[in-house]
């Protein structure tokens, strides 16, 4: 864990992330209720709301989508990742806000409990233009509160980092319940081509951002390594590290991040103990392996986190010939210190 | 992450960039037109052609609704008129009624008693209506009226009576 962490105070980094955040929402929902009221004079305050809400939230949920395969196409949008739980959760309240808003005004006035109106208020489930798109709205709506229920470290370490992870992959399901929500609600009476152009592009993007980021990221899953008698696997040169930097590799079913720095290499997992960040992808700050999600902090020779912090990752044996990196595919427990090979000995 | 949920992950977005796309495209090609008002019955339509000297026109009638007004007259002077309405943006009421009444038509929530439905307007289609003949000898106004929210939305203070004695305003 990075010694600068602070659990539960705010740091000034995610002070100014909440503060362009909360005044971004702001003023988006400030612009399209004034402009909506200019430009559609018809429409009550609680049509404004809803619209308003709604479209922040989806904006907001595209924002959030990109953020994660921009940081694997280029690391210079790591920032934008530190604080990606919050616009989960102001996501998560700005269709809250959308959906409540929503149920009041089309299912709160009849004699029928507004909930089963809406799940039950539609049923031409074999029309598309027809289809009853309020209750994918409520599912999505549900996943978004399970993840933004979840979404606080104590989860995380409770649940375990895969399971959270896994369960935190439903943001893809809710993306595609809410998008359907959208075209089959929204855009069946709003007939103007830029509103479906703006969720086509939208859609667009987040796919093709994810699928060249899936392509980058599966290169070094590609790759096979030659192992010695003794077991280990020649993996690449020493010159194609670059110093304070790592080289990552498949090796023995997992992802190994092999770093080099003042003169030796050390192999540790790839996988960060806090929310399975690339470790490889990080560097080596102030001796320590650091990595480029949150900040949380490893020794490279034995993958422990300096004290106080209790973190630590499988180390592996490795070793340098002739100026290749060779290392052993069998992980060392978690911890366990390996010393480090000697660039040149 | 580890590799199990790196495929995971590798899986759903192949599915739903095969799925959602395909979504899309559907949901938007299955668009119904928006549903216009059905024509007026033929008693009350005036036919345009009768209708072919324009003796005023106006943009700014109905506050916030940006609705052009024309008033035509079928002979100069005129034996009958017609008040043309065209929505320069579409009219988010399915069912306006058109009425005119004579002198102002006060405040209250529905058109008076005595006003005279002349027609329907729908969406951003232009309509011509025929105007009563007290029309032609006093000044009146038009209203719109939604049947469904049962409320006046907009008047207009038409003044044909005034514009025919006044020579031609245009
Ligand atoms: S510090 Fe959060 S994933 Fe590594």
């Amino acid at each position: 864990m990075s010694l600068k962490y602070q659990a539960v105070m705010w740091n000034r980094q995610k002070k100014i992330y909440d503060s362009v955040l909360i005044a971004g929402v702001v003023l988006y929902l400030g612009l399209f209720s004034g402009l909506g009221a200019i430009f559609h004079p018809n429409a009550t305050a609680e049509t404004l709301l809803i619209r308003g809400f709604g479209t922040a939230a989806l904006l907001l949920l595209h924002i959030i989508l990109s953020i994660g395969p921009l940081c694997r196409l280029n690391p210079r949008f790591l920032p934008l990742l530190y604080n990606r739980r919050h616009l989960g959760v102001t996501m998560f309240i700005l269709a809250l806000a959308h959906g409540g808003f929503s149920i009041v005004q089309f299912h709160a006035l009849g004699d029928v409990n507004p909930l089963v109106s809406v799940l039950a208020g539609e049923t031409r489930y074999t029309s598309l233009s027809d289809f009853p798109f309020q209750p994918l709205g409520l599912a999505a709506l549900l996943i978004l509160f399970l993840m933004a229920a979840t979404s606080h470290d104590f989860w995380l370490t409770n649940l375990t980092p895969p399971v959270w992870k896994a369960l935190h992959m439903l943001v893809y399901v809710a993306y595609g319940l809410i998008v359907l929500h959208v075209v089959l609600g929204a855009l069946q009476a709003e007939t103007s081509p830029v509103l479906a152009a703006l969720l086509g592009v939208g859609l667009a993007w987040v796919l093709i951002l994810h699928l060249l980021a899936a392509r980058k990221e599966k290169l070094p899953d590609e790759k096979t390594y030659p192992a010695a008698a003794d077991g280990y696997v020649n993996v690449c040169a020493v010159s194609e590290i670059p110093e304070k930097c790592a080289h990552v590799a498949l090796i023995g079913g997992e992802r190994v991040a092999i770093f080099k720095y003042d003169g030796k290499i050390s192999a540790i997992s790839n996988v960060c103990q806090h929310q399975n960040g690339p470790l490889g992808e990080g560097r080596i700050i102030d001796g320590l392996v650091t990595c480029p999600w949150h900040g949380f902090q490893y020794r490279p020779q034995d993958g422990a986190s300096p004290e106080p912090f209790k973190e630590k990752v499988p180390t592996f044996n490795v070793k340098v010939i002739g100026g290749r990196v060779w290392v052993h595919p069998q992980p060392n427990p978690p911890g366990t210190a390996v010393e480090p090979a000697r660039i040149g000995e | 992450m580890i590799r199990p949920l790196r495929r995971r992950h590798r899986r759903i977005i192949s599915v739903l960039a095969v799925l959602l796309p395909l979504a899309f495209i559907a949901g938007i090609a299955s668009r119904k037109s928006i549903p216009a008002m059905a024509e007026i019955p033929p008693a009350i339509r005036p036919a345009a052609p009768e209708f072919t000297h324009l003796i005023f026109e106006q943009n700014d009638l109905w506050g916030q609704f940006d609705i052009t007004t024309r008033v035509y007259a079928d002979t100069l002077p005129p034996s009958r008129l017609a008040v043309e309405l065209h929505p320069q943006r579409y009219l988010e009421y399915p069912d306006l009624l058109v009425y005119w009444s004579a002198g102002a038509a006060g405040a209250a929530k529905i058109p008076p008693q005595e006003a005279f439905l002349i027609g329907v307007l729908s969406g951003r289609e232009k309509g011509l209506f025929l105007l009563p003949a007290p029309a032609l000898e006093t000044d009146g106004s038009v209203i719109l009226y939604s049947l469904a929210q049962q409320q006046r939305i907009a008047t207009a203070a038409l003044p044909s009576h005034s514009i025919l004695s006044g020579g031609n305003p245009r």
